[in-house]
């Protein structure tokens, strides 16, 4: 069966069926009926539904139910929301998107206060580091050199501990290590704390520096050379 | 034939008197409130003596067999627990509706969770209702129900809330957080659907 063309009357059908038109309005639907096979149809579907509804529904136990409610609410307490079951933000049965104007000046504030405490935090720990001599770039990038001398400046700048390299054994000189493990960590400063032996010096060992690497790839497995020397 | 869904506003000879009802009803549940925060306990019986069959048939409507009580309780639960910030921007019966429904959805995903628990789905419509032969007697309310249990779910809650609880389509629109026109149009689809399946 074709559906009736009057949406206007179609509409009204559910409230018809509810008791919940006008006279005029049930005069009107009631009158329609007469002749539209199609709502008339609709209407007893309607009232099927309805009363299948009915008779689906469990009893209730309404002592029960009213035994498991809350006792009314002291004063002062915040209300918990409850449709997504947190507290309450704004007013319970508001529609989304109504907030008060308080609680969204509310919410600016927190807003505004979390994002002074951070420049406040980041701002202390800048100062903080700066008084105990770790300029903040040491942090994050500390020149490291060759130490290939022990005669490396136990209060001299920037100089971080490494493997050294001897240019001369081309092995690990152990006191050189434990002479910069020994010397305090890495602070500020620059060239010009160095005295001209010791740029002399640390030019020297950039110059015969050996760590830039071969254009052929080395074999996987040492390869013994000329006299039994790896 | 296309469907036909009318968006024109009915004339006040067509309004339903339904507006008038609900606002005194909605008027009652404030007083009924106010007496229930001002330590009146007895407001709380009559308060579910309102609103408790129509959260069950809601519920039963939705699928829920075994737990009907349990999830009204719940839901009364909840909304007693902040009725005290609720100023009635929406009737209690939708705010009601709209708990309710929310702790089904939250219910169906911890099932989901849980896959030795059976969930009803829309597939299970046919041997929900078959269960349902012994409680109704009439064939054609089984053959309704299961047309009913067939929908889709959000269908289903319009067509329910429309048909069963009478609610009008802005009603409606708030608890499954739509439109009043797109509720409109899941109704009729709903119907068209339902009309369908009975004359298969």
């Amino acid at each position: 069966m074709t559906d009736c063309p009057d949406g206007t009357t179609r509409d009204l059908l559910p409230d018809f069926v509810h008791g919940r038109l006008g006279a005029a309005a049930t005069a009107r639907v009631t009158a329609h009926l007469a002749a539209c096979a199609s709502c008339a149809d609709e209407v007893r579907l309607l009232r099927t539904v309805l009363s299948a509804a009915m008779a689906t529904t469990p009893a209730l136990d309404r002592a029960r139910l009213v035994g498991a409610l809350p006792a009314p609410p002291r004063a002062g307490v915040r209300p918990i929301d409850a449709v997504s079951g947190r507290p309450a933000t704004g007013r319970a049965g508001a529609r989304p998107g109504s907030a008060s104007g308080a609680s969204a000046w509310r919410w600016s504030t927190w807003r505004i206060a979390a994002s002074v405490a951070t420049i406040g935090i980041g701002g202390l720990s800048v100062v903080l580091l700066q008084r105990n001599g770790q300029a903040p770039s040491a942090i994050v990038a500390t020149p490291t050199t060759v130490a290939a001398s022990p005669a490396a400046p136990a209060s001299g700048p920037v100089v971080a501990p490494s493997v050294a390299a001897s240019p001369a054994g081309g092995s690990t000189t152990v006191a050189a290590v434990e002479a910069a493990e020994a010397a305090p960590l890495p602070a500020g400063g620059g060239m010009a704390d160095l005295a001209d032996e010791e740029v002399e010096s640390l030019l020297h060992d950039i110059d015969n520096f050996d760590g830039v690497p071969d254009a052929n790839p080395q074999p996987a497995v040492a390869v013994p050379r000329a006299g039994g020397v790896l | 034939m296309a469907l036909n869904v009318s968006r024109k506003v009915p004339s006040d000879d067509q309004q339903p008197v339904g507006d008038d009802a609900r606002r005194a009803a909605d008027a009652a549940d404030q007083a009924l409130i106010a007496r229930w925060l001002a330590g009146d306990e007895r407001a709380a019986t009559e308060l579910v003596d309102r609103h408790a069959d129509a959260l069950a048939r809601f519920a039963a409507s939705m699928g829920e067999r075994t737990d009907v009580e349990e999830l009204v309780q719940d839901t009364l639960v909840r909304a007693f627990g902040s009725l005290d910030a609720f100023r009635g921007d929406s009737s209690l019966r939708t705010w009601l509706f709209t708990i309710e429904r929310r702790l089904m959805l939250d219910r169906r995903r911890s099932e989901r969770r849980r896959p030795e628990r059976v969930s009803v789905e829309e597939g299970d419509a046919v041997t929900e209702f078959t269960a349902l032969d012994g409680m109704v007697a009439d064939e054609a309310r089984v053959e309704v129900l299961a047309a009913v249990a067939a929908l889709s779910p959000l269908q289903r809650e319009v067509f329910t809330l429309r048909v069963t609880e009478g609610l009008s389509y802005r009603e409606i629109a708030e608890i499954v957080g739509s439109t009043e026109g797109a509720a409109r149009v899941h109704y009729h689809h709903a119907m068209r659907a339902v009309k369908e399946r009975l004359h298969d």
